[in-house]
């Protein structure tokens, strides 16, 4: 852009033409900059562009869900309860390299001393993973009829990659979904949370008075509670009887319904700073209505906040489901949430017996992280002044 | 200095009774009337309600009277220490509560300035370091810090522990101290159990406060104010802690009022997985049961504690910033 | 005034980068001056040029991000009978003995007096914090300086001011804190970065007057940063012209102001009003707007909205600072006999 406008003056003799074309070429800049220069810094922020390939590959991971995971996520098999991960494996009992990995079979025993069936590793079994093998059929994205699954091994062999838990399902595939349930609600859940944050932060904003003094004395009465506790009375006081689905959509509500309140304040700050200025006096001297006001001049004006606080807001979110699931008051079973899954993991003495059932934890940890990375990244590329 | 005391004072009791709405309105959201799980509760437990009992608890918390003569009358109890009675324990809310409450406030106290201390310097340093490897490491493991739910890390960290020293620490006494009077050695056992819930509650919020103390710090070291006290010769030091720090842990003295919801949320989920005898575990599983004269209060009580917290930041913001003495 | 010209002050060819993420800032680019002892040095230019830069570089507090590049600032501190030399630019910050210099013998004061003194202290311990720090007084005598200096910067009861917080205080009497502050250790050189300029135009003329009173009276040299030629017209002995980030003309006063030989000065003359004004005058303004640090013209900066741009050598080659009279400097193509003789360097 400098190149650019070093080159302008000597094109043209006369200097006043020069001036003109210099302050062409800064309006145009001034025309692009924000949501380009936004851009920009972005891309530069590598954590946040590698956060957004995550998120995007675990998104992807939970649409195609059916073909990615080898078995049923639902269903229960007896005879590998609690089935330590089966790893993939390059080098066989002999110490000969297989170019394809493979995975050794089970033998069961039963551990009289605690009564308690051990699963091993049985090394003279073994079944190479391969690839779009047949199993279970399905409709993927609801839409195309297949049975092909990304991986998988010949029968009688089994593969449980990241192992199972106490009814023998396999923890992949349950983590899989889950993440379509827990992925999923902090995206409604923010979505409801922009709606009521903007809209309530703006009219308080931009009406002021007792209006203002009404919805601020309710969001600090709401900020005055210790959230999980009250999602979790929230929660608790759904009807038992209603179906998965509805369920769904009461924890994201609930859980936007504390969640607006931070949005509402710092929409309302920006409503307030924009009142004060030239632009909207202009449009009301103009004769622009209020919501035109509201809706030309003002929201877009926040929006790139908006969108900052709301990218920042999504992995509080997943800790909420998270929480409560655990909990037992948010999903229940038999929908599986990352949150449901932790339940099998909540003393030491099984963390210890059977580490693998903390791994939903680290798909939080990962998503949640990537959320975090992916805002800050924004917040930083929309204003680099701010923290 | 008293105005500004008295004016805090009224807005927090107009809060405290706003907050009752709501704890009203919680305990009468689960459909079905309360005696309707009254009765279900004592079927599950395998007993009979003698009707005379029924009618005893109708009078007491005047179910048959309209829904403003039920708040006053529930109101009205506070006052007495009477806020009703739990199903499952078949004992009164108010035992049950001071138990457990003052468990909760010590971890929560304890885990704030575990905040304060571990969070305020290393956002110093980071302020003061921006950009280099010292800051971006304090930002990645803070980042990790915010994004491990609690419960989580309070696992992994008991897993350590026995790994490592083998010894469990679920739980806030050792078991020859649960039942025993207070003694100094009962004090003793009790901080060795405390500082796991502390440490395992305080990570979070301590990856929170750190990066804005960096971010507020960062603000202030910009301010002319710290430009003119270096051009009259102070060294950085003096600069830095007299003049920028100070300014910069003002606004947080605000955020620690607002700090404390999320605190109190952690303690309460990481009790259940520790074991600890605090609000936690009784307040979830009275949710479940739908206990809810005893979850009801518990959520008042735990917004008091809060309202009551953020009137003691606010006196103490005024009694150090002039700007607001002087009001 | 001073007893003979003596150089207090040399600022070389100081060249000060800042590294943003949006790429480097060459926010000076050349500034030369001299300032000799007792005098009063303006320093003008289009916000924007490199002035507040300028100051930090004397103070030796260029921000985290900026860098002295090239270039020096030479301070000549009286000891005894002579002089000594310290090269500012080549001592640590951090150091003690630049913390030495700072508000002991270079002192600033600074634009915004509204937000130069910590609101958390008063302005009592702002005072005795400098003068603590560099001179050998105890407690008693510190607080008698202290109210002293309060005095001297015509505060009405001192006493009061010396117990007061900031935010009791108006932008006027702030400013004359700042000056207190400053000048409580007799410092010989003072940086007063537009002390003016948030200022309402009554309160301007006072601080103005009490600045003029205490130059008369202590005979410090000034460095007056401003926009504003009206203030230089009434404080200043000399005058340095800044443009992007270079000095383009430095001379006395009444040269500046009658017989400017920069371009750029005569245009920024040409766009203040005059009381003498024919009526029908339209007041002239600079064509165009200053440009962003970051998109610097090639050649002379000022040549895309210089009314005497001369093709083929304006735009190609950086002029140099000559000197045109005994005491003045320029920096032009138009003066420079090199470059203006042999245009024709373009194909």
């Amino acid at each position: 852009m400098s190149d650019q406008s070093l080159t302008l003056p000597s094109a043209v003799s006369e200097p006043q033409a020069g001036e003109v074309e210099i302050n062409l070429s800064a309006g145009e800049i001034g025309q692009l900059s924000l949501w380009y220069l936004i851009w920009r810094r972005f891309l530069r922020n590598r954590l946040a562009v590698a956060a957004t390939f995550v998120l995007l590959l675990l998104y992807l991971m939970v649409a195609l869900a059916e073909f990615i995971t080898p078995y049923d996520h639902l269903i229960s098999n007896e005879d590998f309860v609690a089935r330590a991960p089966q790893l993939p494996q390059f080098r066989d009992e002999t110490g000969q390299f297989h170019l394809r990995p493979f995975v050794y079979g089970t033998t069961t025993e039963l551990d009289t001393y605690n009564l308690d069936w051990v699963h091993k590793d049985d090394t003279s079994q073994m079944y190479p993973l391969k690839l779009f093998v047949k199993g279970d059929p399905y409709k993927l994205l609801g839409l195309f009829p297949s049975d092909r699954h990304l991986y998988g091994v010949d029968e009688p062999g089994t593969v449980f990659l990241l192992g199972t838990d106490r009814l023998g399902r396999d923890l992949f595939s349950r983590i899989v979904f889950g993440g379509r349930i827990s992925l999923t609600v902090g995206l409604i859940g923010v979505s409801l949370t922009i709606l009521f944050g903007s809209v309530m932060g703006t009219i308080s904003g931009y009406f002021g008075g007792p209006v203002d003094t009404v919805i601020q004395r309710f969001i600090e009465l709401l900020m005055s509670f210790p959230s999980i506790a009250l999602w979790a009375a929230l929660a608790a006081a759904m009807p038992a009887d209603i179906t998965i689905v509805t369920r769904f959509f009461l924890i994201s509500i609930i859980l936007s319904l504390i969640g607006w309140t931070s949005l509402a304040r710092q929409v309302r700050a920006k409503v307030l700073a924009f009142r004060e200025m030239e632009f909207s006096s202009a449009a009301t001297a103009a004769g622009a209505s209020h919501f035109r006001i509201i809706m030309v001049h003002m929201l877009p004006n926040a929006l790139s906040h908006i969108i900052v606080i709301a990218t920042l807001a999504i992995p509080g979110m997943i800790l909420a489901e998270t929480a409560l699931s655990f909990l037992g008051l948010g999903i229940l079973p038999p929908a599986v949430s990352w949150g449901t899954l932790l339940q099998d993991a909540q003393t030491v003495g099984v963390v210890i017996k059977k580490p693998w059932l903390m791994l939903p934890g680290a798909f939080v940890i990962v998503s949640v992280l990537s959320f975090n990375f992916l805002g800050d990244g924004i917040r930083d590329a929309v204003d680099p002044f701010a923290l | 200095m008293l105005a500004f005391i008295a004016r805090r004072l009224v807005y927090m009791i107009s809060t405290l009774v706003l907050i009752s709405f709501v704890g009203f309105l919680i305990i009468n959201l689960p459909p079905g009337s309360y005696i309707d799980v009254f009765q279900a509760q004592r079927q599950l437990q395998g007993t009979h309600t003698a009707e005379a009992e029924l009618e005893a608890l109708k009078r007491r918390y005047g179910l048959d009277k309209p829904v403003p003569v039920q708040y006053w009358i529930w109101v009205r109890g506070f006052v007495r220490g009477d806020f009703g009675r739990s199903f499952e324990f078949n004992r009164e809310v108010s035992e049950l509560i001071w138990e457990r409450l003052g468990f909760t406030v010590a971890i929560a106290t304890g885990s704030l300035l575990f905040i304060w201390l571990v969070a305020i310097p290393i956002g110093i340093y980071t302020a003061t370091h921006q950009y280099k490897l010292g800051d971006n490491v304090a930002t990645i493991v803070g980042m990790a810090g915010l994004s491990i739910p609690d419960f989580m890390l309070a696992l992994v960290l008991m897993v350590v522990i026995q790994r490592l020293f083998g010894f469990t620490v679920g739980g806030l006494f050792s078991r020859e101290y649960v039942d025993a009077p207070w003694s100094l050695a009962k004090v003793i056992d009790l901080v060795k159990h405390l500082w796991v819930p502390i440490v395992v509650v305080g990570t979070s919020g301590t990856a929170g406060l750190m990066r804005i103390m960096r971010g507020n710090l960062l603000d202030i070291l910009n301010m002319q104010y710290v430009q003119a006290a270096r051009a009259r010769g102070l060294r950085e030091a003096t600069v830095v802690v007299k003049h920028a720090v100070r300014n910069a842990i003002h606004p947080l003295i605000m955020l620690l009022g607002m700090s404390l919801p999320t605190i109190i949320s952690g303690s309460l989920i990481v009790s259940i997985v520790l074991g600890l005898p605090t609000t936690g575990p009784l307040y979830f599983n009275a949710l479940r049961q739908q206990d809810m004269y005893l979850a009801g209060t518990f959520l008042m009580f735990l917004a008091f504690m809060l309202v009551l917290g953020n009137f003691l930041a606010d006196i103490l913001l005024g009694l150090i910033d002039p700007r607001i003495r002087y009001e | 005034m001073a007893d003979r010209a003596e150089t207090i002050l040399e600022v070389r060819n100081l060249h000060t980068h800042f590294h943003t993420e949006s790429g480097v800032v060459r926010a000076l680019e050349g500034v030369d001056f001299t300032l000799n002892r007792g005098q009063v040095l303006g320093v003008v230019g289009e916000s924007g040029c490199g002035k507040s830069v300028t100051a930090q570089c004397i103070m030796n507090m260029v921000p985290s991000r900026g860098r002295i590049v090239d270039g020096s600032v030479i301070y000549h501190q009286r000891n005894g009978q002579g002089t000594e030399a310290i090269e500012i630019t080549a001592l640590p910050p951090k150091s003690r003995e630049m913390r030495r210099i700072r508000g002991n013998e270079i002192a600033m004061i600074f634009q915004e007096p509204m937000t130069s003194l910590d609101p958390l202290y008063t302005v009592g311990n702002q005072l005795l914090e400098a003068i603590n720090l560099h001179q050998d007084v105890d407690r008693t005598e510190a607080r008698t300086l202290a109210i002293h200096s309060l005095d001297r910067v015509q505060l009405p009861e001192p006493e009061r001011v010396f117990a007061s917080y900031p935010h009791q205080l108006s932008g006027g009497q702030r400013q004359r804190v700042m000056i207190a502050i400053a000048l409580s250790c007799n410092p010989t050189l003072l940086i007063a970065d537009e002390p003016t300029t948030a200022l309402d135009v009554t309160t301007q003329a006072q601080i103005l007057s009490l600045m003029r009173d205490l130059q008369d009276e202590t005979h410090m040299s000034i460095i007056f940063i401003t926009h504003d030629l009206g203030v230089v017209a009434e404080m200043c002995d000399e005058v340095a012209v800044m443009y992007l980030g270079k000095v383009v003309e430095q001379t006395d006063i009444d040269t500046t102001f009658y017989s400017p030989r920069h371009p750029y000065t005569q245009a920024l003359l040409r766009s203040i009003p005059r009381l003498d004004d024919d009526q029908d005058r339209r007041l002239e303004v600079i064509a165009g707007s200053v440009p962003d640090p970051s998109s610097i013209p090639s050649g002379c900066r000022f040549h895309p909205r210089c009314p005497e741009f001369l093709t083929g050598v304006c735009e190609q080659r950086e002029p140099v600072l000559v000197q045109v009279d005994e005491g003045h400097q320029v920096r032009c193509h138009l003066y420079d006999e090199t470059a203006s003789s042999q245009p024709g360097t373009q194909p």
